[in-house]
């Protein structure tokens, strides 16, 4: 078993809201442990303590109580933020600068050498594909290229740990298939790779494992290969025309107990497994 | 030891990028060169004066102006450009990324200290060698002027200024609303310009009611101290001869103090504020 990259236990984040500084809890005694080089997955709808829950980890905020470890040493310590890399939930970055100038002025906070700071920067640009607009102005990039930069900000000063949250929202199916290219490239590469998202679609075929949370909870964990196994009984076919396809599905009706899924049908529905976890939760 | 020299080594860089950094947002934001144009058009606005006839009082009169000029558009700069600068990170969301980077509370409160700092000085530069150049053109002959005093008049207000900016920092990050933020620091010049009412009056008589807003009043600077007659700028060894030491030491302990509560107002926003 691969070591601990992070190890939340009870933790719990309140907020205080409004003038009477009513308290609001968005995290309620939460345990997690991620393995690293894994790639793992947050799930769970609006408001359910996902960005809270990265941020803590990230050290933005400090939690009300409960401790965050990550790599055996306290979350926002100076020596684990040079280990994390953060992308927040909205590309908001300096507009007034360049792709290149961004990264350098990161890759300076993290301390790096000038030269090895450019030698990150191509290598990141590239990686993200951002190498042909590095001068352009940020506040004229699109949405895509905006989350693409982010990632490359994130991952300037090659940390071991990052926490992306909702790096694929608002991106066109080309743009997003090619953002989870590069995190497997990274998982491949041994980093641990933290990700918040509402594709329900993508998350067992590309975390390793995924989490479902629900009002600052986690409701249900799951290892992906074995939500995707679980159809074990199950035999795929794949590679048949529409032919081929029509006389399988004709073979298996004549047989007693068996059954023809096609496409998306094949799948295992997270998207019902999640609405009813959820309001299985809600109805205690 | 050698582990604190580093880490105070890497601190210093991350207060020097970041400076640079904000120094980079301000003059490339098409309002500050609007602003500083609108400033020095005030300025150039005091040639018009040549045409109104105020006999010997003309060259005291524009001095006059001129002092107002700077220490009015000054604080008004100083104080937006503090507030805003520090809060644009929160308003615009850049501060999550920067936050997330190795860096402490105390070193973006400096950084924008520093970078304010910088720009005031060549504001300062600016309206005092506007100034200077004005007093030139209606004093006729070049020994006339005291150059000495007018340079020596900006670095006053220069200190004056570093503390106003130290003062709206403590209050943009005790406090989230920009516009509140600089209704108090603007409250609290007025409350350091008039400290005379409190400390002034001889016929006051002792009673714990004045001694409270004495005390009360010792959170503000006293911005008096940083004033100089304009007779100086016009007349040779009319300088006063202030103890700039003690004004400096003045000055960097009410920053100290300003940036300190500052910092913690700061990490204390940041750690709690809502997602």
């Amino acid at each position: 078993m691969s070591e601990i990259a992070v190890s939340i236990d009870s933790v719990t984040k309140d907020f205080s809201a409004g003038l009477r500084l009513r308290k609001v809890r968005a995290l309620d005694g939460l345990d997690l442990k991620v393995h690293s080089g894994q790639i793992y997955g947050l799930l769970g709808p609006n408001g359910s303590g996902k960005s809270t829950l990265i941020k803590l980890m990230a050290g933005l905020f400090q939690a009300s109580s409960g401790h965050i470890r990550i790599f055996d040493q306290r979350a926002g310590s100076l020596k684990n933020r040079t280990r994390i890399g953060y992308m927040p939930d909205q590309p908001n970055y300096e507009r007034f600068l360049s792709g290149c100038e961004l990264l350098k002025f990161y890759a300076r906070m993290h301390g790096l050498p000038a030269k090895y700071a450019q030698m990150r920067m191509e290598k990141v640009l590239n990686l993200v594909d951002l190498q042909s607009v590095k001068h352009r102005k940020i506040g004229r990039y699109s949405k895509g290229m905006l989350q693409r930069l982010g990632l490359a900000q994130a991952m300037i000063h090659e940390p071991d740990l990052l926490l992306l949250d909702e790096p694929i929202s608002g991106m066109d199916p080309i743009a997003h298939e090619a953002m989870l290219k590069i995190l497997s490239e990274l998982r491949d590469a041994g980093k641990t790779i933290i990700i918040s998202s509402h594709r329900l679609d993508l998350m067992p075929r590309f975390c390793d494992r995924f989490a479902l949370m629900y009002r600052g909870r986690l409701l249900a964990e799951h290892f992906a290969n074995r939500w995707l196994a679980q159809t074990d009984d199950r035999v795929t076919i794949t590679g048949l025309d529409t032919d081929q396809r029509a006389k399988v599905a004709q073979l298996v009706a004549g047989l007693e107990g068996a059954c023809w899924l096609d496409g998306n049908e094949a799948q295992p529905n997270l998207q019902d497994w999640f609405l009813q976890t959820v309001s299985a939760r809600d109805q205690l | 030891m050698r582990t604190l020299c580093l880490a105070s080594f890497r601190s210093c860089q991350r207060v020097y990028w970041l400076s640079v950094h904000t120094v980079l947002e301000v003059i490339r934001q098409r309002f500050f060169w609007v602003v500083l144009g609108m400033i020095l058009a005030l300025f150039m606005s005091s040639a018009l004066l040549q045409f109104i006839d105020l006999s010997d009082q003309n060259i005291k009169f524009i001095a006059d102006f001129g002092v107002g000029m700077i220490q009015l558009l000054g604080t008004l700069l100083v104080v937006v450009l503090s507030v805003q600068l520090f809060s644009s990170g929160f308003e615009t969301g850049t501060i999550w990324t920067l936050l997330s980077k190795p860096m402490l509370a105390w070193e973006y409160v400096v950084a924008k200290f520093c970078a304010i700092q910088l720009l005031m000085l060549v504001c300062l530069t600016l309206m005092s060698g506007t100034l200077a150049w004005q007093l030139y053109l209606h004093a006729g002959a070049a020994d006339e002027l005291q150059y000495l005093a007018i340079v020596g008049y900006g670095l006053l207000q220069w200190l004056k200024f570093s503390i106003i900016s130290s003062l709206a920092l403590m209050l943009a990050a005790l406090f989230r609303q920009t516009l509140l933020a600089i209704m108090l620091t603007l409250l609290c010049v007025l409350i350091s310009h008039l400290r005379i009412v409190v400390w002034g009056p001889s016929s006051w008589e002792f009673n714990e009611g004045a001694s409270w807003m004495r005390a009360i009043s010792q959170c503000v600077p006293d911005n008096r101290l940083f004033q100089c007659s304009t007779a100086a700028f016009l007349e040779p060894g009319e300088f006063p001869s202030l103890n700039y030491l003690m004004l400096i030491v003045y000055a960097l302990t009410y920053c100290a103090l300003y940036l300190s509560v500052a910092s913690w107002g700061f990490k204390k926003r940041q750690l709690n504020s809502l997602a």
